[in-house]
Order: C-alpha cells, then structure tokens, then sequence
C-alpha cells in the first residue's frame, strides 16, 4: 500500500468522525456561556471531546491542511480550550473580594506613590498660596477675568449655583466632571509620571492661589464653607488617580519585567484597582457637592463633620476595612 | 509559510503564558502569518490567528453603529413622551430634572457604557465582534475575566485620545498581537474564531 493511499484511507476514516466534532463544537460553545450546567456528564464530556479535537486535529493538520475540516477543528479546539480553563469565578464574591483585598493591596503597592503625589500637591498649594500672598496681580495667572471681576464685587461664583440648576442635575454634572478630571489625571501619567507632575501641580497652584486671592477680599471663609464638605474626598482622589497614573509612567520608565509591555500590564492591573475606588468614591462627592455644599441652610459644623465623615470612609473603604477586614490584617502580598 | 516577525525567545517564560506568534512545529501545519501559539496538555498547540486592524475595525464600526441607533433611538422615543406629543422631539429651552434623568442621561449611559456591559454580558463577543467573526481572548487562549473587561474598556478613553480612536489603531498597527493600549493593559487579543459559519456548511 502506498503512502498517498494510505493518507487517503486515513483521512476518510478521519472526516467520519465529523459529527463527534459538530456536537463538541456546539458543547463547547453552549458551556463557555455564563450559565450554570447541572448535568455532571455534560459537563465531564467536555473533557473527552477536547482530546478527541486534539487527536483529530493533529492528524488534520498532516493529512489535509489546506481543508475545511482542518480550519473547523482548529476553531473548535480553540473554543474548547477556552472553555474548558475557563476559571471558576462568582461574580458576587469576586466584586466583594475586590473591594475587601484587592483595593487594599493596590493602595499599599502604590503608598509610595500616593505620598509623593500628595506631597507635591501641598507643596504647590503652599507654593500657589505664597505666590499670590506676596505678588497679587499674578492671580491672572491662575483665574478667568469674570471669576475675579466675581470676587472683586465682594461675591463668591458658588453663591448662585443653585439658581441655575437644581441639585439632581448639578451632582451629575459635577460627577462627570470629576471623573473626566480623575482619569484626565490617571492617563496624563502615562507620560513617563511627567503629565501628572504638571497637572497636580498646577492644581495645587491654582487652589493656593485661589484661596489667597479670597483671603485678600476676605471670602476665604465662605470659600472654605463652601469646599469643606466635599473637598477633602475630591482633593483625595485627585491625588489618588494621579499616583495611579503616575504608577504606570514609572512602570515604563523602569520595567519591573524582561519586557516594557508585560510591565506596563502589571502596572495597569494594580492602578485601574485604585482607580475603579476613585470613581466610585467620586459618586458621593458628587452628591455632597449637588446637594449640600451650595446649600447655604446647612452650618459650618455640619460641613466639616460630612467632610470629614466621608474623608474617614475613603480611609476605611481604601484599607477594606467596610469589607469586613481586620484592621491588623496583614497586607496582601503582591 | 513562517513568522519572519517572531522573536528569538531568549528571554525566561513563565509556566503557562502563551507563545505569542511563533511558528507551530507542525509538519505542512501551513499555519500562516500572525497565530497565537498557545501549549496545551495534549501536546497539540492551539492555534489561534490574531486579528489585524482592518478586523478590528470592521467590528467596532458595526458596533459604533449600532449603539449610535439605540442611543438616537431612545432620545427620541424619550423626547416624544417627556413633550407628550408624538411630532415633537425639540429638546426643551430649560433643562430640568426630569428631562436630564429620564431622556440625556439614559441615553449617554447607553452610547458609553454600550461596550463595558455587553463585552462582559457576551464573554468577549459584542454583536459587532460576532458578525466580524472575532472573539475576546487572553493571551493564553482563555476566557478573559471581569477585570480584564474592566481594564479594557477603561482605556478605551486612553486609545481614544485624541480623536476617532487614532492611538488605539495605530497601536494596532505597530504592536505584534495588533492590540490597542487597552488590550495591552488588561493582557487581551482579538482572535478570529469562524467556528459558527464553518459549522453551518458541510465540514468534510
């Protein structure tokens, strides 16, 4: 028997199993879908049909590459690999796992990063502060013309914010706002760590500046008011999201792996943690903002006590503490 | 036909990470340009071929369009019934509550967070990445979980800067896998997957 006679057998013999490989393909298919079998043979076929796919596609691959039945194979073993390493996951747990261990442990890779961040933050407050304290008509710099003409008047530009738009809307407004700033902050780290560095910077600038040129026209009080209630959260995760992007910069400045791709990864996977926190923390800012910050019924110690109150549940949804873990609990390892 | 592009691999590999595009050792395998090679137990690889540019494209376009008719969709039938009148979709002079939660905001959710929740609702496979042919893999050939979705669509801000997705199809370009910065971040790939229109003629 010659070879060429003997592949054509052998491939006949092959392509007869062709119904095996429909049915795989379409087990394959159904089980990767997220629900639930509970038919243990089913299940357990699987198994079988993907070193049925293998043998099979194996002998396709020799004996008639350019085939149909070759290219079938080669997507249905696919899907069958897929299928069958498909981790075992429970959506539920895996969210509250990420909120009680995942986050902490990002916020702990990333502490180095939060400090130096927060620490540039203060300093160009400070700095913004000095700068206008010591030379006033530098405020050009740092504010439009009508938010001056505003204060100069003896008026802060928050006072008539609710006339213009209800609370509902202007939470929403402000949400969007924040987290199109927190992730303006997080991707301008990407820049080697250097568009952070200039936009906390000149946030922090502008902040200082802002409060010195109030103090001037002896509104910082009503600015602080004003601010205090939502700013300690909003001013955190601005500083939060920058660190997270500024992460990232030096994760491609120095590569922690053999390659600047798998390091950019690893750094993507621990920031976007500590961002997915951001967002979600911003949601409140945005109600506190929209609701009781314009609102001048409340008084100063109400302010302070939600600032702070929110500030202290930033602090225990960032260590999982709100997920039920031990404040001595050690920290995750990386 | 072999991988002009596929690197030495001097560098240490990790237990179970992919071989990402190089040539199969199969004898007349024939498996073409650009494959994501990935080890199984059986000791026959799993070949997947990656998804270029023009692939891509095809299925975000046909997804873009798609979330663009909903989202017009809903504004209009939201129109229609915050004016009450069936003729009327001018949007009112002054904006209120009612109109912001019941007709922009919906309709803003549907436009952004169309890819987000339908990426991971479909397990990678969004009705324009279905009719492309195209399926959401890792890059060792699984299933990717919730936090790669995440962490794609998350970039998808990043890739779209500064406009129409410029960086993310350049990167798709001139990365090896044809990924944008979001695949890149959360480890994914698109690959071509024909199982269902192949299953649908004769295989032999």
């Amino acid at each position: 028997m010659s070879e060429a006679s003997r592949d054509h057998v052998l491939a006949t013999a092959l392509l007869a199993r062709s119904a095996a490989w429909q049915t795989a393909a379409e087990r394959a298919r159904r089980l990767a879908g997220g629900r639930r079998t509970e038919d243990v043979s089913d299940a357990t076929a699987m198994i079988e049909d993907y070193r049925l796919l293998a043998h099979d596609l194996a002998r396709a691959r020799r004996l008639m590459p350019q085939s149909r039945a070759r290219q079938f194979l080669e997507a249905a073993y696919a899907q069958a690999h897929a299928t069958l390493y498909r981790p075992a996951t429970h959506p539920g747990y895996a969210a509250w796992g990420f909120f009680r261990d995942q986050i902490p442990q990002a916020v702990s890779q990333l502490k180095v990063h939060i400090l130096w961040v927060t620490l540039l933050f203060v300093a160009a407050i400070f700095s913004g502060y000095w700068l206008v304290h010591a030379y006033p008509e530098l405020i050009a710099l740092f504010a439009s013309p009508a938010l001056i003409a505003t204060v100069e008047r003896g008026e802060l530009w928050t006072e008539g914010l609710l006339n213009v738009a209800p609370s509902s809307v202007l939470s929403l407004q402000v949400l969007t706002n924040n987290v199109v700033v927190s992730l303006f902050a997080f991707c301008a780290g990407f820049l080697f760590g250097l568009g952070t560095f200039y936009m906390i910077g000149l946030n922090g600038l502008m902040l200082g500046a802002i409060f010195a040129f109030t103090a001037q026209h002896g509104l910082d009080d009503e600015l602080f008011r004003f601010i205090v209630a939502h700013g300690c959260v909003e001013l955190s995760v601005m500083c939060l999201s920058g660190a997270a992007g500024a992460a990232i910069g030096e994760a491609l400045i120095r590569p922690d792996s053999p390659r600047r791709s798998e390091s950019f990864q690893r750094a993507a996977v621990r920031s976007s943690k500590l961002l997915i926190a951001c967002v979600v923390l911003l949601i409140g800012c945005g109600f506190i903002e929209g609701y009781i910050s314009p609102n001048p019924d409340f008084p100063l110690w109400t302010r302070v006590v939600v600032g702070a109150g929110y500030w202290l549940f930033m602090i225990a949804l960032l260590r999982g503490w709100l997920f039920g873990r031990s404040r001595g609990a050690a920290p995750v390892e990386a | 036909m072999r991988n002009e592009d596929a690197p030495t691999p001097s560098l240490p590999r990790f237990a179970g990470e992919g071989v990402e595009a190089s040539p199969p050792p199969v004898a007349g395998g024939g498996l073409g340009w650009g494959h994501l090679v990935v080890d199984s137990v059986t000791g026959v690889e799993v070949a997947l071929p990656v998804a270029g540019p023009g692939a891509r494209s095809f299925a975000f376009v046909i997804d873009w369009h798609i979330r663009a008719v909903l989202t017009a969709a809903w504004y209009v039938i939201g129109m229609m019934l915050y004016n009450q009148e069936w003729t009327n979709i001018t949007p009112p002079l002054e904006t209120d509550a009612a109109w912001f939660g019941f007709v922009a905001l919906p309709a803003a959710a549907i436009y952004f967070l169309y890819h987000p929740v339908l990426e991971i609702a479909m397990r990678g496979r969004t009705p324009g990445k279905r009719m492309a042919g195209l399926r959401l893999v890792t890059r060792t050939g699984g299933m990717p979980l919730l936090g790669a979705h995440v962490i794609r669509n998350v970039f998808r801000l990043v890739d779209n800067f500064p406009i129409c997705y410029g960086l993310g199809l350049v990167m798709t370009m001139v990365t090896r896998n044809h990924v944008r910065l979001g695949d890149l971040a959360a480890g994914t790939l698109l690959v071509y997957d024909q199982l269902d229109q192949l299953a649908q003629g004769p295989i032999a």
